[in-house]
């Protein structure tokens, strides 16, 4: 009844005009950073971020949250088009999408996938909404050593699902917790790596760095790639949107199965909506009675791939809310939205910010519908965002980052080290250093240190606090296991198992 | 490529030296537990030790990988583009942050996009409209004005 009663609540903030704008904002605005390449989900969010500080934080997240799962809408149409996910978490549906489009089949492509993210979406956001407050619930156990334990898990778990270099992922994840700990220490007072510079007394500002490190790198990287797309010349009409009963009867326990692996991926800290669909796409093949046939058209290549990374965007909120951890770079971004906003995410926030946390669960069955609509009715108009060219919109990108870095503290040193940071995220990306665990570890860098700092000081120095505790014991051991994974690979190359991390072209 | 990798090893592992070094003036361990020296040096250690494995992977891959050049062709264009951020940010304070940040977007379709000069000025001037309503007049952020009162 409690949760009827708190979903009724949400509807009713939801609802409201101007949250409803928000809503219909953040879908649109995703779904054209989902089909322009060269653009994430992290990147816009990071760029519209300072400028919400005088928004209500429910309709920001409301925003953020339309944002993030239309991306994950939208990255479906350049791969059924033209063989270009414009999201990391559309590159499966790359494989059958683009097949069917040259078949002649683009719309009924596009549609099972609007349809199915739809009903994954849903049925994500049903589980959400059961499944977060029982965590908040048993997340109100914690104390610092959970915290450390849950903190040193994500990060591990990084190593786990990056899919590159875990080496590289490791020095990533220590360097953003390096930038986390710039300034002035919290509990003794002393300025830490500021060398004498008073801007940095108060810590390096996480907008600027993802500002830096999201958008303008994101520019130099997007300016070196060929342009070697061409776009279908294809007429999608109406009534090619809508699935004949056989794609349905193919489809439907496909978008299930992918629904339900993509919320439980999303929970993952760090599991992240591209491994969500890779692992829909590969449970798909294994499961058909056709496996052979992947990858020349199948409906259901499209179906779970996309269902999942929907799914998952959806249930990424649960960690953020509920523990105060974010899965994935956009919900880090989020989490120093809230942090900016003075409201801190974790178990209390469902009794202290009931109205923030139904207003966008409920939120996102709104989105969810209007994205399935915009998905069926406005392919034209999203289709035509192709060709607008690409310096345009990497001249917003500098505009946004630029104010965006600035507004922070109205400072001009800012707009200067978001173009430090631009070039770094240039030259990390050139020499295969992951960002995501980078902006994982300063995000949370800060939690690590001071749960680290109180554990210590609670058992007086021993390190056995984190290994005495259950539930902390059960994170230290999935974080070592996680670390552990550049041995295990190690080990399977020298047992002659060879690459064991995924790789789309063995699919 | 190798040659970047290598000195991106290099760098890495310098960086773990020097956030030991300036870790070192700061106090370890307090009388009420770690003190702010405690973590720094740790990840001083961890990143230093993670630039030493970087540096013997580079080591040993040397001659063994297809060469992959660190710059591609297209690399100038990056390049063009940071030299006109970096021109525009130092013209801030003169030119403000609309008219700024609009002409240093119609620069860049005009050098990197190649773009027609009308489209760049309409860019351009559409740019600094939008920069200046939306940004300084409806947001109310306090964007530096620059010598035409923008």
């Amino acid at each position: 009844m409690d949760l009827w009663n708190n979903l009724m609540m949400g509807f009713s903030i939801s609802l409201t005009w101007e949250n409803l704008l928000y809503c219909l904002a953040g879908c649109f605005v995703g779904q054209i950073v989902g089909v322009l390449p060269g653009i994430g989900a992290p990147t816009a969010v990071a760029l519209l971020l300072p400028l919400t500080f005088s928004v209500n934080p429910t309709s920001a997240i409301i925003l953020f949250a339309g944002i993030y799962y239309g991306v994950a809408y939208g990255g479906t149409i350049t791969s059924v088009l033209i063989n270009v996910p414009g999201e990391s978490s559309s590159v499966m549906t790359c494989l059958d999408g683009y097949q069917m489009a040259k078949q002649g089949r683009a719309g009924a492509a596009l549609s099972v996938a609007a349809i199915g993210s739809w009903l994954a979406g849903t049925l994500s956001v049903v589980l959400l909404m059961t499944f977060a407050p029982a965590l908040a619930k048993f997340a109100l156990r914690f104390g610092p050593p959970e915290y450390f334990g849950l903190a040193m898990m994500a990060f591990g778990m990084l190593t786990v699902f990056g899919g590159g270099d875990p080496i590289k992922i490791i020095i990533s994840t220590l360097a953003g917790l390096f930038l986390a700990i710039i300034g002035l220490d919290v509990v003794s007072g002393v300025p830490r790596f500021s060398f004498g510079v008073p801007q940095l007394l108060g810590g390096v500002e996480f907008i600027v760095i993802i500002c830096g490190i999201f958008g303008l790198a994101e520019v130099f990287n997007s300016l070196e790639q060929e342009e070697e797309t061409e776009l279908l010349r294809q007429k999608i009409k109406l009534k090619d949107m809508f699935l004949t009963w056989e794609d349905w009867v193919a489809s439907r326990w496909a978008i299930f199965r992918g629904g339900i692996i993509g919320f439980f991926i999303g929970l993952i800290p760090a599991g992240g909506i591209t491994t969500a669909s890779f692992l829909a796409y590969l449970a798909e093949k294994r499961v058909s009675g056709h496996p052979d046939k992947f990858g020349t058209g199948m409906i259901e290549g499209i179906a779970s791939p996309e269902a999942a990374n929907n799914a998952a965007s959806i249930s990424g909120f649960a960690p953020l809310l509920a523990l105060g951890v974010p899965g994935s770079p956009t919900t880090a971004i989020m989490l120093a939205g809230f942090m900016m906003w003075g409201i801190r995410p974790g178990p209390l926030l469902f009794q202290n910010n009931a109205d923030l946390v139904w207003g966008l669960i409920s939120s996102k069955f709104i989105g969810n519908f209007l994205l399935l609509c915009m998905n069926i009715f406005l392919i034209p108009v999203f289709v035509s965002m192709l060709r607008v060219p690409y310096t345009i919109l990497m001249g917003f990108i500098v505009i946004f980052a630029s104010i965006g870095a600035f507004t922070v503290n109205n400072s001009i040193f800012d707009v200067w080290m978001m173009l430090g940071f631009g070039i770094l995220g240039y030259i990390m990306n050139k020499l295969k250093y992951p960002i995501v665990p980078l902006v994982l570890a300063l995000v949370l860098g800060r939690l690590a240190e001071n749960s680290l700092r109180q554990s210590l000081m609670l058992s007086g120095g021993d390190v056995s606090i984190f290994f005495t505790r259950p539930i902390s014991l059960i994170f230290m051991a999935l974080a070592i296991m996680a670390y552990m994974t550049p041995v295990y690979r190690w080990a399977a190359k020298k047992a002659g198992y060879g690459k064991t991390t995924l790789n789309v072209e063995s699919l | 490529m190798w040659r970047a990798e290598f000195i991106g090893a290099w760098a890495v592992l310098l960086l773990g030296l020097l956030i030991i070094v300036f870790s070192l003036p700061l106090q370890y361990y307090t009388d009420l537990g770690p003190g702010p020296g405690f973590l720094p040096i740790l990840l001083g250690i961890g990143i230093l030790l993670g630039g030493i494995i970087e540096v013997i992977k580079v080591f040993r891959k040397k001659g063994k990988t297809p060469i992959e050049a660190f710059l591609l062709p297209r690399s100038r264009l990056g390049f063009q583009m940071l030299a006109l951020i970096v021109v525009t940010f130092l013209l801030l304070p003169v030119l403000g942050f609309s008219v700024g940040l609009a002409l240093c977007t119609a620069a860049a379709m005009k050098v990197i996009g190649k773009q027609k000069m009308l489209t760049c000025v309409l860019t351009a001037v559409g740019a600094a409209i939008f920069i200046h309503f939306v940004f300084a007049q409806w947001l109310d952020i306090p964007l530096p004005m620059g010598l035409v009162g923008w």
